[in-house]
């Protein structure tokens, strides 16, 4: 059973093969030789797995992020942001922090943000006076944000995972979202002022006025999002699909970023990228199923327990691990593997599961831009050639002030629970 | 003659999957749309488009599964294969389609065996009335299609694979 459960799981993820492919193979070695029970459950598991009402507002979010973040939103955010800032030192890095944090209460994806960004910002900052590595770290740093912003691909899949509400996920996530671009900002300001980076642009009533008018459609999706959900109006998956409606809406008619061949293959492209995650989804079913049958996670738990760890031990090892594992495993397989072992252990040290599930993301999201194997990372260094060492003497600083964020949202559950907790 | 037989294959497979998927991720917008509109503004909603939807995101993640395959954009921890050597790496693909098929096709078996079962009780769903087979007949179609593409992928021409 060992060998089904652990060794081979970690043999086959070591050698590279599809996370999907790995958990399902765990499984079925399982059932086929380990377990008395009919082979057709493997089946059942798989499907239930994906037939779910919530996860359904998976495909409409990367939908509506896609159609939003491919048009020329992006530069009007930048462009909004810039005119806010303008004068404060340090502010086009700042801009891309605001510029990252806005995109994520749009799209889920990190590695869209880092893209996009990286593209609009990573030259200007470089012109302006930014080393390049300093430059590659805030961009790939501040992207690793967008997967705590609400509306969250990560928190989704956590939430079904471990049977908690999204929306109160969604709430509890804005205010460490925002913690973690608080800090992101002050080490920049910091960096700014101690280095002499003078202010790269000037702020002015009507600049200000004139950008916000220009992006306030795009602003208006997370708005129609976030009140419908909170306002009562919609379920999560009904506001998805109006922000859908939405960013179509304003992408082809208001903005006409997009034509409609542009939007048939957008379409696609998202719904290809939910099978990517949704497979998995699929697999960790039947693993999540192998693993209760077998009672690895109440094992876990005696064996946790008898080591008589206290609360913020407990948290500090689980951080720990995150952190390693985030470094090499993206953010949705981790989810689905992890929350199934995890939850039990951290609802034994009395931690509650919205906060648990806030902790989990955000150290995925620092995770998007660790070396050595961070995704945000290859994306900077395929688009614009960095050599690896300079992007891991960038963002190294900023993995340290991420970790410190992350300390205060792990240790300050009122800064997730605040919200989240009503 | 055969290596632009399957470069052929590759790029005529990945348009039509495309533009199934593209036309299924529309849909799901369409009916969820259309139903918020039913519902808040005619307060008349159509009691199946929850089922509707759900079927039909399944079925897009199998077939999309397949095209991730075509791709070999699976997510996957390429840590260690990404080091090895060009022969090995190129055995630990080999090793991996194998796995694949096998692995889908012992779950595959499995599938059609509970397909048959529930198609002979005529269980179907309970607001649109649809036949269960339909939704769960997704997973065998798309490891067919997973396996076609792994097997297509091994054997296409390095520049002939779209990008993933």
């Amino acid at each position: 059973m060992t060998a089904a459960l652990v060794l081979l799981p970690a043999a086959l993820l070591i050698a590279g093969f599809p996370v999907f492919l790995v958990l399902l193979s765990a499984a079925t070695a399982f059932v086929v030789f380990v377990a008395d029970v009919p082979a057709t459950v493997l089946h059942q598991a798989m499907f239930g797995g994906v037939e779910s009402f919530a996860l359904l507002s998976i495909p409409f979010f990367l939908f509506a992020g896609e159609v939003m973040v491919r048009g020329g939103l992006a530069a009007r955010i930048v462009d909004w942001v810039q005119a806010l800032v303008g004068r404060v030192p340090g502010s086009l890095a700042l801009a891309t922090v605001g510029t990252s944090t806005v995109i994520g209460a749009m799209s889920g994806s990190s590695a869209a943000a880092t893209a996009t960004c990286g593209r609009l910002l990573l030259p200007p900052l470089i012109r302006q006076g930014y080393s390049r590595p300093f430059a590659a770290g805030v961009v790939a740093a501040s992207a690793g944000i967008d997967i705590v912003i609400p509306p969250s691909i990560a928190m989704i899949l956590y939430g079904v995972t471990a049977e908690q509400s999204i929306p109160r996920l969604f709430l509890a996530g804005i205010v460490p979202g925002l913690v973690l671009a608080a800090f992101m900002a002050a080490f920049i300001l910091a960096h700014a002022l101690l280095a002499g980076v003078k202010a790269e642009g000037s702020f002015s009533l009507a600049r200000a006025g004139r950008a916000t008018l220009n992006c306030l459609w795009a602003l208006g999706m997370p708005a129609i999002v976030f009140g419908g959900i909170y306002g009562g109006v919609f379920s999560p998956t009904e506001a998805a699909g109006i922000a859908c409606v939405y960013a179509m809406l304003v992408s082809l008619i208001v903005y006409r970023d997009i034509g409609l061949r542009e939007l048939f293959r957008i379409a696609g492209n998202a719904m290809a990228m939910t099978a990517q995650i949704m497979v998995i989804v699929a697999a960790a079913g039947v693993f999540g199923w192998m693993l209760t049958t077998s009672g690895t996670p109440q094992a876990l738990v005696a064996w946790i327990g008898g080591l008589d760890l206290a609360p913020w031990q407990v948290l500090l090892a689980i951080n720990l691990l995150l952190l390693a594992i985030g470094c090499v495993i993206d953010p949705t397989s981790a989810i689905l593997v992890l929350t199934p072992l995890l939850l039990p252990i951290v609802r034994h040290a009395g931690v509650d599961p919205i906060h648990f599930g806030i902790i989990m993301t955000v150290n995925l999201s620092i995770g998007m831009f660790t070396p050595p194997f961070g995704l945000n990372l290859f994306v900077l260094q395929s688009l614009f050639r960095i050599p690896t060492a300079e992007l891991y003497r960038g963002v190294l600083p900023f993995i340290a002030v991420q970790c410190a964020a992350l300390a205060c949202i792990t240790y300050i559950p009122a800064l997730s629970l605040w919200l989240g907790g009503r | 003659m055969r290596r632009s037989l399957i470069a052929f294959l590759i790029r005529w497979s990945d348009t039509a999957l495309s533009g199934l998927l593209a036309t299924a991720m529309l849909a799901l917008v369409a009916v969820n749309f259309g139903n918020v509109v039913a519902r808040y503004v005619f307060s008349a909603p159509w009691l199946a488009a929850d089922e509707a939807m759900t079927f039909t995101m399944v079925w897009g993640v199998f077939v999309g599964a397949g095209l991730v395959s075509l791709r070999g954009g699976h997510l996957a921890m390429d840590v260690v294969s990404g080091l090895l050597p060009r022969r090995a790496g190129a055995a630990l693909r080999v090793a991996g389609a194998v796995l694949l098929v096998v692995v889908l096709g012992v779950v595959a078996v499995h599938s059609v065996e509970f397909i048959d079962t529930i198609t002979m009780i005529g269980m179907t769903s309970m607001a649109a009335g649809i036949p269960m087979w339909v939704p769960h007949l997704a997973i065998p179609v798309g490891f067919a299609l997973m396996v076609a593409g792994t097997v297509l992928r091994l054997f296409a021409p390095e520049d002939a694979a779209p990008p993933p």
